[in-house]
């Protein structure tokens, strides 16, 4: 009797440890399974289609198709701005049909998670991904991100693949933007990462204003800081809106300050102040923006504005998507923004508001020295690859595809709005890997004016004539086009590009002098100096003492910042 | 062994089993992360030990910091309160809805103050920064009939400490105060019939019958909470919190995330998320330890 009893106890035992054991250990043999799968499709691939194997001596196609098809592995980081047609996904959509159909690649992602903002639940999940070791073979990340993995020495060479594989196109578009977005993926002379060049001019600061309520109470159109501040104050006082109550404020703000809708980097650049920006000083150093005099004079300004309820009392409790929403509520009037906000929030104040209308204009100088916008470096993200992935080349035969869909010359206006902008959804996010010209989105602005001055709609490529069909759907008049607002707002004679062609003409936007991975000191020490900074200034502006300001600068130096101005100046002596 | 065995409890402690075995996978197993905080430790490189040890560099740093007092002692100071105000709210009110004869009543009650218990902070969170909005918030439009100037509880150093805890409280008393009330149904009703013969009012029998009667589950309560001492609230200061407020507001496991999370400084963390654990291990000792001289109550 004992002894079954202790068997009883054993068994049940077993039992036990086998549920946790079993529960455990599942995903990892799925996991597993799918390894060897992939490897044995890359060796069929190797030994079936000769034109493809890496070992082959032949011509690489750019946009060869893999036979058998292949699958890869990546991640997603998506935002509340993915919309989908019906029954589409992240995982199944038109791009991961196309590419299927027509690379033979197969996306698989290993995890889709939404926030992309800096910091946000994307980062995170990437951070958590980097520190376990649960890597897929493509991986998006940051520069932070990037030069992790490179320590770690995870990552594969990429410089003969990106000679071999990337389509002349491909190369240009990575070039577009100056020799920088390659040299930001650049490490001892080996190319780690593809970067998703962006357009730096694209980033350029600028001034919103509802002429509107400009009109209403007989105000200049914004030439000056003056001008600026004299708009916020009637835009406060006198009831822009017509509504009996004083809740409009002059200008915009959210909680952090610098980046995102509603942000201050427009107004600082007025000041000649360039938060968290490296700049040239007299002596052709480089110094930090952010400890620079000029940001001091531009926070006791803000500070007086605040007092005086010009800038939104609660803008430490908002970030830009509920700054947004007080503009879709049409409660502010001006605020320092981007070329896209049209289409975010703006169009959602035209659609609350028919009469709403949102001018955009240069940014303005508080002296007689020309105001300059300064932007960073145009690459958000990079895409490295694995050490043992087998067709490292896949993900430049995506972004060929991708440049080929969206501005080669052999794709057609039918083929580019299938895969970027059909039904008013932003269909090009889903694509895994991407590449954007420097300057499209401006000759954008250039032919689609021209084409609606002169009528003659043939010069234009498959994006531009798919952007001039929506502004002139809205300039129709038709009910529902507010999206053609947006886009007439952006691209249209008087949109914000003309800003933007402004600065370009008249050489003003100025580069940041900065564009290494971070360094040493910057990763041990750049949180606690952000941080130190942003409360600091919300401080300030919420009415502490302006010379606190000068204690900020103190400890910033002493906190790290000293070494951290070494260490960039050291890496622009020796670029 | 064998002969313990034999006693009728086996299958009891056999109960355990499953228990024992999850907190070790999950609580036992993941400690060996510990050791993140002497590392310079390279996230991308795999393992656990893959990385250059450093010693105590880690808590060096973090004691450099020019946050780091000012971040102990604001966790401190909200936690305590806390635990204070946290402790002494349900005792009173399960005190004052034991006295209510209409069950109806009592049931209502109970039931509305329990609710927010179910609300996640993110949702409160959201709430909050409404109903306490300087402008258009309900409470501040209360206030100005009474010709108050609006307060920005969020945004003021000197009133958020006070927001967080008086919401905490309000979140979390319901849900308190039914343990109490269940204690209070424990005791023998004999007790008060032989109080009322002796002469004793109300007050007098809250005083000596009911109150020495909750003691034990007080005390429990108590322990419990000293653990806590350092457990300021994530989720509920995360979600109030902002630039503004960091002064007064910005906790030890809200440090811990900014740093660990979003810069993936994982020994730094690691190091602060120890330092408080073993804080945290000392408090409960402590209190288990007077637990048991005082209440003579002991786990073991």
């Amino acid at each position: 009797m004992k002894k079954t009893r202790g068997r009883t106890w054993v068994a049940l035992l077993l039992i036990m440890m086998l549920i946790v054991v079993s529960a455990c250990s599942s995903p990892k043999k799925e996991e597993g399974g799918d390894k060897s799968g992939n490897s044995q499709a890359a060796a069929n691939n190797s030994g079936g289609a000769g034109s493809e194997g890496k070992t082959d001596t032949g011509p690489a196609d750019p946009l060869g198709k893999y036979d058998p098809p292949i699958e890869i592995t990546t991640v997603r980081i998506v935002n509340d701005t993915f919309k989908y047609a019906d029954g589409d996904s992240i995982d199944n959509n038109v791009w991961t049909r196309t590419l299927q159909d027509k690379l033979g690649i197969t996306v698989k992602n290993k995890w889709v998670v939404s926030g992309d903002g800096p910091g946000g639940q994307g980062e995170q999940k990437m951070n958590v991904s980097i520190a376990s070791g649960e890597l897929p073979d493509f991986i998006p990340v940051n520069s932070k991100q990037l030069k992790q993995l490179v320590e770690a020495d995870l990552l594969m060479d990429l410089t003969d693949v990106y000679e071999k594989w990337a389509s002349p196109f491909t190369k240009e578009i990575m070039n577009q933007d100056g020799p920088n977005a390659l040299a930001s993926a650049t490490f001892d002379g080996k190319l780690m990462a593809i970067p998703n060049t962006g357009s730096s001019m694209d980033g350029a600061a600028m001034i919103w204003v509802r002429t509107d309520w400009l009109k209403k109470l007989n105000l200049p159109e914004p030439k000056t800081m003056e001008d600026v501040f004299k708009i916020s104050e009637a835009f406060t006082t006198q009831d822009p809106d017509g509504n009996g109550k004083p809740d409009t404020i002059g200008i915009s703000l959210n909680k952090d300050l610098y980046g995102g809708y509603a942000a201050l980097d427009g107004f600082l650049n007025g000041y000649h102040a360039y938060p968290r920006q490296w700049i040239k000083d007299s002596s052709g150093k480089l110094v930090f923006g952010s400890i620079q005099p000029e940001m001091k004079q531009a926070l006791a300004k803000l500070q007086e504005l605040y007092k005086k309820g010009e800038i939104d009392r609660e803008f430490g409790v908002k970030d830009g998507g509920k700054a947004a929403e007080f503009a879709a509520a049409g409660r502010v009037g001006l605020h320092f923004g981007s070329m896209s906000n049209p289409l975010w929030p703006l169009v959602d104040n035209k659609k609350n508001d028919k009469n709403a209308e949102w001018q955009s204009y240069p940014i303005v100088s508080v002296d007689d020295k020309p105001a300059q916008p300064r932007t960073g470096l145009a690459v958000g993200q990079y895409y490295a690859v694995l050490k043992d992935t087998e067709n490292p080349e896949a993900l430049l035969k995506v972004i060929n595809l991708f440049v080929e869909t969206g501005w080669g010359e052999t794709t057609t206006p039918e083929n580019y709005a299938e895969h970027f902008t059909k039904g008013g959804i932003e269909r090009f996010k889903y694509s895994p890997f991407q590449a954007w010209p420097a300057r499209k989105n401006l000759d954008i602005h250039l032919h689609v004016s021209e084409a609606i001055k002169s009528g003659d709609k043939s010069k234009l490529n498959p994006e531009e004539t798919d952007n001039l069909s929506q502004i002139e759907a809205y300039l129709s008049g038709k009910e529902g086009t507010e999206l053609g607002w947006g886009y007439e707002r952006i691209f249209g004679v008087d949109g914000s590009f003309k800003v933007i062609n402004q600065y370009v003409s008249s050489n003003s936007i100025l580069a940041s002098e900065f564009y290494g991975a971070p360094t040493e000191t910057m990763v041990e020490k750049d949180a606690t100096l952000q941080k130190m900074e942003l409360e600091v200034f919300s401080k300030i502006i919420m009415g502490d003492s302006i010379d606190n300001f000068d204690k900020f600068v103190a400890d910033w130096k002493k906190l790290g910042g000293d070494k951290i101005t070494e260490e960039v100046n050291e890496w622009y002596a020796n670029k | 062994m064998l002969q313990k065995l034999k006693s009728p409890n086996w299958p009891l402690h056999l109960m355990l089993l499953p228990g024992v075995i999850l907190v070790l996978i999950y609580s036992y197993g993941p400690m060996l992360g510990i050791v993140i905080a002497f590392q310079k430790f390279m996230p991308a490189r795999g393992g656990l030990f893959d990385s250059p040890w450093i010693g105590l560099d880690n808590f060096r740093y973090v004691l450099d910091m020019p946050d780091s007092m000012r971040i102990l002692k604001n966790t401190v100071i909200i936690a305590v309160f806390k635990i204070i105000v946290g402790f002494v709210v349900p005792i009173i009110v399960s005190l004052l809805l034991n006295e209510v004869r209409k069950e109806f009543f009592k049931r209502g009650i109970q039931t509305l103050i329990y609710l927010p218990h179910f609300l996640s902070w993110i949702i409160l969170g959201g709430i909050l920064i409404d109903v306490l909005s300087p402008s258009s918030g309900i409470v501040n439009q209360f206030l100005s009939l009474f010709g108050f100037e609006p307060i920005y509880f969020l945004g003021d150093n000197s009133w958020f400490r006070p927001v967080l805890v008086i919401t905490d409280v309000w979140k979390e008393f319901g849900f308190n105060t039914i343990v109490y009330l269940a204690a209070l149904t424990g005791i023998n009703p004999a007790l008060y019939e032989a109080a009322i013969v002796d002469g004793a009012g109300r007050w007098k029998q809250t005083l000596h019958i009911t109150l020495p009667g909750m003691m034990p589950i007080i005390v429990l309560t108590m322990t419990l909470a000293m653990g806590n001492v350092l457990n300021a609230g994530f989720d509920q200061v995360f979600n109030l919190y902002s630039p503004q407020v960091y002064e007064s507001g910005d906790i030890i496991d809200t440090f811990v995330y900014r740093i660990g999370l979003v810069d993936a400084q994982y020994g730094v963390a690691t190091a602060v998320g120890l330092f408080k654990s073993i804080v945290s291990f000392t408090f409960i000792s402590v209190s288990y330890y007077l637990a048991y001289r005082f209440a003579n109550y002991r786990i073991f």
